[in-house]
């Protein structure tokens, strides 16, 4: 076989493998705060266990951009030099590591969501909104790693040992400044739904700065995202 | 599959330098502006005090950010950044749905081209990998062949020339708001905080860390800015490309323009304005 052909299957691995790591935790956390819940408010169960379960869908988004990336890398035909194999080793560490930090980061707001509907249960539809929106928002991390991911995937790079060096760098870049962002943005959302479980007159404010708290978290994965295409377009 | 990091670049030559812009960015902005200058003229011309559908959606927009701005800047400064800003809003929106609309005439080109072929015009269709992806050339002199030249629709936003440009306009708004309200002399010393700004302090001011700290923040706020609307609409617009390659376009994923195109436009245009709003507001 030839060597970028080895490279993209290991890369398989390695994306599914280190993928699942957040999205697994993110749920389990979700399980957790609705089966507390629920031994304190037994007779609204019918409701936690419907948001659990969105929640835990949404959750797993993360690691289903993982399955879809380590798919293209199994079944792809893989034509290349030497170079071009490391492009795929690449490409499963920015996605892999990318996926940790918003797997667990979209499980904080779900775990919230639950919390707030065992204190007052008809606030249930405003707290799924809310839940679902600083979800969507925590993924931009992995949406940043996944779209560096099929990037490199797709990319015809030049041979040399430095395009080798600045192709592995990329991937590095965007897959470890995705974790911290991740969970940061799931700790933001967190703490937004829990008030807003509380109190759901105060959802627009609360919304408002969420969205604007979630954004400014992302800055340093933005300045990943930003090193890791001079690394893959420049140098 | 092979356009994905690479733009259109056309070249001109003005006065002896060779200036290059990219032509599709400038068609797509100007088609957003036209539609925004269209709407607005047709939301304003008949004004009333029960409002019809087009003038309610104005007066949401309108009165959500108004009220936002009054209660972070105060009632005088925030009315004056209301046209500013309203502005931004409906244009990054807009900038960042427009992406959804298919490419309509070249799908339009490609259904007369077969039926031009059916009924035996001189039109060379080549099969590519799959069915689905025809390669279709009409003959040099048929009356439909400027539907296949049409630019196909994308966001400006795509392009990171768009966000630069508007988080430019930003940055020169806040700083002259910041020279305006503080004066030169408190805008030069709110560089040297949390240090004091007074005796030695203002007159050794390039040995305070915090003085090149805080210029390089104002930097950084404008890159990170920028580079927040560029890759959330340019990895939106990859994956749907990719996933659309992967399904050979047999299927549109239609998941993915809601979630890319609808969702998540609205939520980067929202923050791109409220960021805007709070970079002006820590000036004051």
């Amino acid at each position: 076989m030839e060597f970028a052909k080895l490279c993209s299957i290991f890369a398989a691995g390695l994306a599914m493998g280190l993928g699942a790591i957040g999205s697994a935790v993110g749920e389990g956390f979700i399980a957790m705060k609705a089966v507390q819940t629920m031994s304190r408010q037994p007779g609204s169960a019918g409701k936690i266990v419907r948001v659990m379960l969105i929640g835990q869908a949404v959750t797993e988004t993360a690691a289903i951009f993982a399955l879809v990336v380590s798919l293209i890398l199994m079944f792809q035909d893989v034509t290349g030099d030497f170079v071009k194999g490391f492009t795929f080793i690449a490409a499963g560490i920015a996605i892999g590591f990318g996926t940790i930090g918003s797997g667990f980061g979209a499980g904080l707001p779900g775990g919230a969501a639950c919390e707030g509907i065992g204190k007052q249960p008809e606030n249930a539809d405003v707290l799924t909104i809310n839940m679902l929106i600083g979800q969507a928002v925590s993924q931009t991390a992995t949406i940043f790693s996944l779209t560096i991911a099929l990037i490199l995937i797709m990319l015809e790079p030049r041979s040399g040992i430095v395009k080798i060096c600045s192709i592995l760098g990329a991937g590095c870049a965007i897959g470890f400044g995705a974790i911290g962002p991740g969970i940061g943005d799931g700790i933001v959302a967190r703490n937004a739904n829990l008030a807003i479980g509380k109190d759901p007159a105060n959802m627009g404010l609360l919304t408002r700065t969420m969205l604007i708290g979630q954004a400014v978290t992302e800055t340093t994965d933005i300045y990943s995202m930003v090193v890791s295409l001079i690394l893959i377009f420049v140098i | 599959m092979e356009s994905i990091g690479k733009v259109a670049v056309q070249t001109i030559t003005f006065l002896g330098h060779t200036i290059s812009f990219n032509p599709e960015m400038l068609y797509m902005t100007w088609l957003v502006m036209g539609i925004i200058i269209i709407i607005s003229f047709a939301a304003t011309r008949r004004l009333g005090v029960v409002p019809n559908k087009i003038q309610s959606i104005f007066e949401i927009i309108f009165s959500f950010l108004e009220e936002i701005l009054v209660s972070t800047l105060g009632k005088k400064d925030g009315a004056r950044f209301v046209p500013l800003i309203c502005t931004l809003f409906v244009f990054i929106l807009l900038s960042n749905w427009i992406g959804i609309i298919p490419n309509l005439f070249g799908f339009l080109g490609v259904i007369i081209a077969l039926v031009h072929k059916l009924f035996g015009g001189e039109v060379t269709v080549v099969v590519q990998d799959s069915i689905t992806n025809l390669m279709i050339t009409p003959a040099a002199g048929s009356w439909y062949r400027f539907l296949f030249k049409m630019p196909a629709i994308t966001e400006p936003t795509k392009y990171l020339s768009t966000g630069l440009g508007l988080a430019i306009i930003i940055f020169m708004v806040v700083h002259s708001f910041g020279i305006r309200t503080k004066g030169i002399s408190g805008y030069f010393k709110s560089y040297l905080e949390p240090l004091p700004s007074e005796g030695f302090w203002l007159y050794l001011f390039f040995l305070n860390p915090f003085f090149y700290m805080n210029i390089i923040s104002q930097f950084a706020n404008t890159l990170s800015h920028s580079f927040r609307l560029f890759g959330n609409i340019f990895g939106g617009g990859i994956i749907i490309v990719i996933v659309s390659e992967l399904l050979r376009y047999i299927m549109i994923p239609v998941g993915l323009f809601a979630f890319f195109g609808l969702f998540a436009g609205a939520i980067q245009a929202f923050v791109f304005t409220m960021l805007a709003v709070s970079y002006i507001a820590q000036q004051k």
